[in-house]
C-alpha cells in the first residue's frame, strides 16, 4: 500500500512537471497558408501573412450557427519588420492566436525584390525555419507581393488552400509555369549544376481585355506568347500563375512567356502535356490543334572534349489531333508527315531561341549541369570546371522526335459542303 | 528519511525472486513418448485411497444410516432423502440421495422395483453386494466403495448410495438426473456457415459434444476436482499423441494446485491458473463452441471444461488466437482473410484511434491535411473544453451507453442504446461540449471494438485505449511510441502455459500460415511450432490426394 502511495505521488510529480509542455489546441493556432515578402518602407522587411479567420467558409464545416456573413473567410495582415521572426512576434500583436506556418502553401517574392538580387537575403531565415514546408510553392510576383495576396481569394469552393494544392497539377497539364517548391528553388539557387527558377505570378489588372475594338483578323498567335499579368482577360479572380521567372544566383534576370516556359519545361523533362494550336501548314488562315505529350524523358548528352562544351538534346514528343479546322484529310498518311514536320520544326526552332536566350543571359536554368557533371570523375573537378560559366558558349543540337499517334474521335476528315445559292 | 528509504527501495535493482516458471522447452523423444498417466494426480476412485482412511462403511446399516444422518444434518436438511427397505424381503437396506439431483423414475424402476421384488425362486441364496450387483441392479455404471467420505461426495454429485446390512461395501448408483438446460445456438460466437451447437452448463453433455466432432480412440478426458467447499469437476480434453504431455502435467499440477472454498466457474478458474493474471491479456482462450474446442484440440492444445459453465477454457494459446473466429475454417480462405485484416485494422483503431487523435491535433498539427485541420479548428471554435477533456468525456459517456445498455432490460435496452449515442451525440455537438469529428472518432473505435471476436481480448483493448489516450494527450506521438514499447515489451515477454504470448513472431518460430493471412487450406499440412507437438504433421503427405501428380506435364 505504501509503495502504491509512493508510486502515485512520483508520477504525479512526473507528469505535473512535465507533461503537455508541447501541446497546444488547434483553435489556439493561426494557420498562415500565404506568405509575402516585400522590400519594406518603415523597415527592412514588408511581411505580408495571409490566414483562414476560421469564421464563414474559412474552413469546410458547416456552422452550427447559421447565417452567412458572405466574407471570403480570409484575412491578411501586413507588417514591417527588421526580420523575418520579429516580425512574426510583431504580428501578434494584432493576432490573437500562435501563428503556425506548418500550413504555408505559396511564399511570395516581389519582382523588385528579386530583380534586386536580394532573396538570398530573404530566403536565409525563410529556409532555415523548420515549420514552413519546403513543399511550399514559390512565386515572384509581378508587383507587390501584398497586393498579391490581397487578390488571393477563393473563387471556386471555400478554402483558398486547396487551390495551391491542385496547381502542382495545373502546372504538369498545361505546362505554362512551373510547379517550383522551396525545397527546389532553395537548393538551385546554392547548386553548381545550374541556375533557379521560379513561377510568375501576377495580379491582372484585367485592362488587357479590350471591351471594344476591331474584331480580329486572321493573324496567327499561339496564345503563349503573354507575359504573367498581360492575358486578355476578364472575370472575377485577379491573380494569375504564368510564365517563369529566370535566375542568375539569386538574381532575377528576366522572365519566360507561356511558350517558352512550356520549351523549358520540356527540356527539364517536367513537361506532361499541353495543347497547341498551329498554322494548317496547307490553308494558313486556319489552325490546327495538338494535344502534345512527352512519352520519354529527354536524352542529354553532354560533350566537354573541346574547348566549347557541345549539348545534344534528343526528345520524343507524341501528340492527338484536337482539331483540324480546314477539314483537309490530315488523318492520310500521305499527309501527316506534313503535319509532324511543321510542328517539329516550330519546336526545335522555339528550344534553339530559348536556349540562346538563356545563354546570352549566362544562365543555364535547364539543370544541363547534371549531365556535364557525368564526364568528371569527383566533384572537385566538376566544381572547378566551372559550368555555369562555360554554359555560354556551349554548342547546341536539337533534335526532337515527333509522332502524331492518334486522331481523335475523327479517322478521316470531310470538307464541310459549300453553300448552295448565297453569296 | 523514511520516504527516501521507500523511493530507494522502488528504484533499486532486486534480485529476482527464484520462483519456478514453466517453460515448453524442446526434449528428448522419450519424453514426448511417455505419457501423461504416469503422473498420478487426482481422482483413480477406488481402494487405493480409501485404504488409509479411517472413515469407513459401518458393517451395521443402523450406524451407516447415522453417519450419513449425522453429515448431511438430517433432518434440518431436507434435501436429502434416506428410503429404507428390505432387499428380497429378508435383508434391511437403504438408499441414499439427493433429492432434486438424482433421477426418480431410474430410482423406481431401476433399484428399488429390482430389489424390493420377492424372487422366490432364489430364496435361500445369500444376500451379498456381489450378488446385488451381479443379479438385481439393471443400471449400467455401479461402484462399490469403502470410505464413507467418497460415498458422502459421489452422493453430492446425485448419484445413488446403497448400504445393506452386514455388508462393509457401499454400492454407488449411477441416477444423475438432474434439470438442466438444453443444447441452444452460441450466442457470443455466432456463425453464419457452421455448426450451430454450443456448450450448455452440463459437463456431460459438453464432452459428449466435443467427443461427438472427435470420434477418436486418443481422445482423452481426465477429471480433476476442483475447490475444497463446492466439489465441482472439471474436466481436461486433449489428444494422447499429440498434444505435448507437458503441457497436460503443468495444467493438472496448476489444478490441483488450487486451495479455495468456491471457484467461480471457468472465468473463475481461468484466473487462478493464468501464468500472468496481472496482464491485462487473457491467456486462455474461452470458447462456448464445440468444434472450435475440437479444432484446437486437433492442432494439440488442451481444453479444460467446468462443471456448470457452458465454456470450454483452450490452452496455450497466443495473442493472434484471440482474433481468429470459427468462421474463419467455414469460409473460403480468401474471404476469410479479409475478415482477418478487418479485424486487425478494426483492433488498431480501437486501440489507437482516439490516442492518435489527440497527439496529433495537441501537438502535431502539420501531421493533418490541410483541409482537414481547418475543419477540426473550425468545429472546435464553439467548444470550451480542451480537446483532451472532451475525448474522455465522450469515451466515458460510450460506456456509459455500453454497460447501461446491458442493463436494461430486454428489448428496450437496444434500443435505449441507439437512442441514446444518437441523442448525446447530437446534442452534445448542438450544446458546443463537443466537435462532430470527436463524436465520429469515439463511436469509429467504439464501433470497431466489437468487431474483435473474443470478448475478454476486446475488454483488454477497450482499457488500453483509455491508456493509449492519456499517453497521447501527455505526450503525443512519442507518448503512443512509448506506450507501445512498454505494453509490447510486457506482452512480448508473457507466456501461456509455457508458449510465448506472441509465438510464431517474437519469438519467431516456424511459420504457422494461419496468423493474420489465411494460407489455403491443403497447404497447412503442420502443427504449430510452437506447441512442441507429438506428432508435427496434420497429413501423410499431400492433403488432396486426388490431385493427379502428373497435372502439370503433358497429359498425353
Amino acid at each position: 500500500m505504501r509503495k502504491v502511495i509512493i508510486m502515485l505521488i512520483l508520477c504525479t510529480f512526473l507528469l505535473s512537471l512535465t507533461s503537455c509542455f508541447d501541446s497546444i489546441e488547434m483553435d489556439d493556432l493561426l494557420y498562415v497558408i500565404a506568405i509575402g515578402v516585400d522590400k519594406g518602407i518603415s523597415d527592412k522587411w514588408r511581411l505580408t501573412i495571409q490566414f483562414p479567420t476560421m469564421q464563414e467558409g474559412g474552413g469546410q464545416m458547416q456552422s452550427v450557427s447559421g447565417g452567412s456573413s458572405g466574407s471570403s473567410g480570409h484575412s491578411y495582415a501586413s507588417i514591417d519588420a527588421p526580420s523575418f521572426f520579429t516580425g512574426i512576434d510583431m504580428l501578434n500583436a494584432s493576432l490573437p492566436r500562435k501563428l503556425d506556418f506548418t500550413h504555408a502553401q505559396i511564399i511570395v517574392f516581389s519582382e523588385e525584390l528579386a530583380e534586386g538580387g536580394l532573396i538570398g537575403e530573404y530566403i536565409a531565415p525563410i529556409a532555415r525555419f523548420g515549420d514552413i514546408r519546403r513543399s511550399s510553392h514559390v512565386f515572384v510576383v509581378k508587383g507587390k507581393a501584398m497586393d498579391f495576396i490581397k487578390e488571393n481569394k477563393p473563387l471556386i469552393g471555400t478554402t483558398l488552400s486547396k487551390n495551391f494544392q491542385v496547381l502542382a497539377h495545373a502546372s504538369e497539364n498545361t505546362g505554362f509555369f512551373p510547379h517550383v517548391t522551396l525545397e527546389n528553388f532553395y537548393e538551385d539557387l546554392k547548386s553548381p549544376y545550374g541556375q533557379t527558377i521560379a513561377a510568375m505570378a501576377s495580379v491582372n489588372d484585367l485592362k488587357s481585355f479590350a471591351g471594344e475594338g476591331e474584331p480580329w483578323g486572321t493573324e496567327f498567335k499561339t496564345g503563349g506568347s503573354y507575359f504573367a499579368g498581360q492575358l486578355p482577360r476578364t472575370g472575377k479572380n485577379k491573380i494569375e500563375v504564368w510564365g517563369t521567372a529566370l535566375f542568375n544566383g539569386d538574381k532575377m534576370v528576366d522572365k519566360l512567356n507561356g511558350d517558352e516556359t512550356r520549351f523549358l519545361l520540356m527540356i527539364r523533362g517536367e513537361f506532361r502535356q499541353g495543347r497547341y494550336t498551329m498554322k494548317d501548314p496547307k490553308r494558313p488562315e486556319v489552325i490546327i490543334a495538338l494535344d502534345v505529350r512527352i512519352s520519354k524523358k529527354p536524352e542529354i548528352e553532354i560533350d566537354i572534349k573541346d574547348e566549347n562544351p557541345e549539348i545534344r538534346l534528343k526528345f520524343q514528343l507524341d501528340a492527338d489531333i484536337l482539331s483540324v479546322q480546314s477539314m483537309i484529310d490530315y488523318e492520310n498518311p500521305e499527309l501527316l508527315p506534313l503535319l509532324e514536320e511543321n510542328f517539329k520544326k516550330t519546336v526545335e526552332e522555339g528550344i534553339m531561341a530559348l536556349i540562346k536566350k538563356c545563354q546570352d543571359l549566362n544562365t543555364d536554368v535547364f539543370y544541363f549541369g547534371e549531365n556535364a557533371a557525368k564526364n568528371f570523375f569527383t566533384i572537385d573537378e566538376y566544381e572547378s570546371y566551372n559550368w555555369n560559366s562555360r554554359f555560354k558558349e556551349a554548342r547546341v543540337i536539337v533534335d526532337v522526335d515527333f509522332a502524331i499517334r492518334r486522331t481523335g474521335t475523327q479517322i478521316k476528315s470531310y470538307p464541310i459542303k459549300d453553300p448552295i445559292g448565297v453569296e | 528519511m523514511n520516504l527516501i528509504l521507500a523511493i530507494k527501495n522502488i528504484i533499486i535493482y532486486k534480485e529476482p525472486k527464484n520462483t519456478y516458471e514453466f517453460e515448453l522447452l524442446e526434449d528428448e523423444q522419450e519424453d514426448m513418448k511417455s505419457g501423461a498417466d504416469h503422473t498420478s494426480y487426482g481422482n483413480d476412485t477406488s481402494a487405493a485411497q480409501s485404504l488409509d482412511n479411517s472413515n469407513n462403511v459401518y458393517k451395521e446399516l443402523n450406524k451407516n444410516i447415522e453417519e450419513i444422518k449425522q453429515e448431511f444434518h438430517f433432518p434440518t436438511n431436507k434435501d436429502i432423502v434416506i428410503r429404507e427397505f428390505k432387499v428380497m424381503r429378508k435383508t434391511n437396506a437403504c438408499i441414499v440421495y439427493i433429492d432434486g439431483m438424482a433421477d426418480k423414475s431410474t430410482i423406481n424402476d431401476y433399484i428399488l422395483r429390482q430389489l424390493m421384488t420377492d424372487q422366490e425362486m432364489y430364496e435361500d441364496t445369500k444376500i451379498s453386494i456381489d450378488y446385488i450387483t451381479n443379479n438385481l441392479l439393471a443400471i449400467n455404471q455401479i461402484t462399490k466403495h469403502i470410505s464413507l467420505d467418497q460415498v458422502i461426495m459421489q452422493i453430492l454429485n446425485g448419484l445413488t448410495a446403497l448400504f445393506v446390512e452386514g455388508c462393509e461395501e457401499c454400492i454407488v448408483i449411477e441416477s444423475r438426473g438432474y434439470e438442466k438446460r438444453n443444447i441452444t445456438k452460441p450466442e457470443v460466437e455466432m456463425v453464419i456457415k457452421g455448426p450451430n451447437e454450443a456448450f450448455t452448463e452440463n459437463l456431460r453433455t459438453n464432452l459428449t459434444l466435443v467427443r461427438k466432432i472427435i470420434r477418436n480412440k486418443e481422445l482423452v478426458t481426465e477429471f480433476v476436482p476442483l475447490g475444497k467447499t463446492d466439489n465441482l469437476t472439471c474436466a481436461i480434453m486433449y489428444i494422447k499423441g499429440i498434444t505435448n504431455p507437458k503441457i497436460v502435467r503443468e495444467v493438472k499440477r496448476r489444478i490441483t494446485g488450487l486451495d479455495v472454498d468456491i471457484i467461480a466457474g471457468s472465468g473463475g478458474l481461468e484466473q487462478l491458473i493464468e501464468d500472468h493474471p496481472l496482464s491485462l491479456f487473457s491467456q486462455l482462450l474461452t470458447t462456448e463452441r464445440p468444434d472450435k474446442t475440437a479444432l484446437y484440440l486437433m492442432y494439440g492444445k488442451i481444453a479444460i471444461i467446468c462443471e456448470g459453465s457452458p465454456y470450454a477454457s483452450l490452452a496455450p494459446v497466443t495473442f493472434f488466437h484471440f482474433f481468429h473466429s470459427p468462421e474463419d475454417y467455414f469460409l473460403h480462405w480468401q474471404f476469410s482473410t479479409f475478415l482477418r485484416l478487418i479485424r486487425w485494422v478494426a483492433t488498431s483503431l480501437a486501440l489507437f484511434l482516439p490516442g492518435l487523435f489527440i497527439a496529433l491535433t495537441i501537438y502535431h498539427q502539420e501531421m493533418i491535411p490541410t483541409e482537414l485541420l481547418f475543419a477540426l479548428s473550425n468545429a472546435r471554435e464553439h467548444v470550451p473544453l480542451p480537446t483532451l477533456f472532451e475525448l474522455l468525456a465522450m469515451e466515458i459517456t460510450f460506456e456509459l451507453i455500453r454497460e447501461g445498455g446491458l442493463r436494461i432490460p430486454g428489448a428496450i435496452g437496444q434500443a435505449i442504446g441507439i437512442i441514446g449515442a444518437v441523442v448525446l451525440g447530437q446534442a452534445s455537438v448542438a450544446a458546443g461540449l463537443a466537435s462532430p469529428i470527436l463524436i465520429m472518432v469515439v463511436s469509429i473505435a467504439g464501433l470497431s471494438s466489437f468487431a474483435i471476436p473474443n470478448y475478454s481480448i476486446a475488454f483488454a483493448i477497450r482499457l488500453m485505449r483509455f491508456v493509449f489516450t492519456f499517453f497521447g494527450g501527455i505526450a503525443g506521438l512519442y507518448g503512443i511510441t512509448a506506450g507501445i514499447f512498454i505494453f509490447g515489451g510486457l506482452a512480448c515477454s508473457m507466456k501461456s502455459f509455457g508458449v510465448p504470448y506472441f509465438s510464431p513472431i517474437a519469438p519467431k518460430t516456424k511459420a504457422e500460415h494461419n496468423i493474420g493471412i489465411i494460407a489455403p487450406p491443403w497447404t497447412l499440412k503442420e502443427r504449430a511450432d510452437y506447441l512442441n507437438t507429438g506428432n508435427r504433421s496434420r497429413t501423410g503427405g499431400t492433403v488432396r490426394g486426388w490431385i493427379r501428380q502428373d497435372k502439370r506435364g503433358n497429359d498425353k
